[in-house]
């Protein structure tokens, strides 16, 4: 297996973000709402959304539709 | 049931009118399906993603929606909840249109051979030896401490290819195949501790 650079570093970083428990893109996709709610206000994330936040970091298919929802909440509001 | 329009309609409302039949199912459908129209466009032409696309994925995503409405909580306000389903849906679909062409055997061909990096530039001894280290901790875990499945997982991950993708050339679920590469994460984790190596040194690496 031949490894770039960035490959490794994307190893590494989701090696450290990687915890015992985790959600998976499934459990998140229930969750998005309130947490791109939230954070399209200008908020902090809502209680007990810290699963979410740690599957966002290491996730890019679940952040890019969270970056999505949260624009689509910002221009309706808009 | 009273008749109520998209903008007044309450979480329970719009609950209510999905689950059910008749005229008010009806206009809060076409409500629905227009509210993911409209916001399926405004995020997705500039990706360059064509206005009958949008169409499809809101008719898809609104099929969905009635089959799940019995897992909205009320955490939010029910069309944010029902536009992270559409946005789901949607991208989805555009991975795959972009991943459908690519050879998944061709992708983790690589992923059955010795492990190999990039060169690395020069830098002092004191880090070339810490990188030495954390990449020959990686190459260790990488070769014998992680199942043919996960490398060929781990090497799909690195080059890009989305979960959705892999589960299907692999024949899993997605939330089997997130297992699976959790529990490959959590290996290589654990051997790097294992190996005495630090945050700061794996830090150092890349500063």
């Amino acid at each position: 297996m031949r490894l770039r650079k960035e490959q490794v570093r994307a190893l590494l970083e989701a090696s450290r973000a990687t915890r015992d428990v985790e959600i998976d893109c499934e459990e998140y996709l229930s969750r998005m709402a309130p947490y791109a709610e939230a954070r399209a206000a200008g908020l902090p994330p809502p209680q007990g959304a810290e699963k979410v936040i740690e599957h966002e970091r290491l996730c890019a298919n679940c952040r890019e539709e969270t970056a999505a929802l949260v624009e689509m909440i910002a221009q309706a509001k808009g | 049931m009273k008749a109520v329009s998209a903008a007044e309609r309450d979480n329970g409302d719009w609950v209510l009118a999905l689950g059910g039949d008749g005229p008010e199912s009806e206009s809060a459908r076409r409500d629905l399906r227009q509210l993911f129209v409209r916001a399926l466009r405004r995020v997705l032409a500039s990706r360059g993603v064509a206005e009958d696309l949008c169409e499809d994925f809101a008719q898809d995503a609104l099929l969905r929606v009635r089959e799940r409405l019995s897992s909205f909580r009320g955490e939010s306000r029910f069309t944010t909840w029902a536009l992270s389903i559409a946005t789901r849906i949607a991208f989805d679909e555009l991975r795959h249109k972009r991943w459908k062409d690519v050879s998944f055997d061709a992708i983790v061909e690589d992923s059955r051979g010795p492990v190999a990096f990039e060169s690395r530039a020069e830098a002092s001894q004191e880090r070339g030896l810490v990188h030495d280290k954390v990449m020959g901790a990686l190459a260790e875990v990488i070769e014998n401490r992680l199942t043919d499945k996960q490398r060929a997982v781990l090497s799909a991950e690195l080059q890009g290819m989305p979960h959705a993708e892999i589960a299907v050339h692999l024949g899993m679920k997605r939330n089997a195949l997130y297992k699976l590469a959790h529990d490959a994460r959590r290996r290589v984790r654990a051997h790097l501790e294992a190996a005495g190596i630090s945050e700061a040194d794996v830090q150092g690496m890349f500063d």
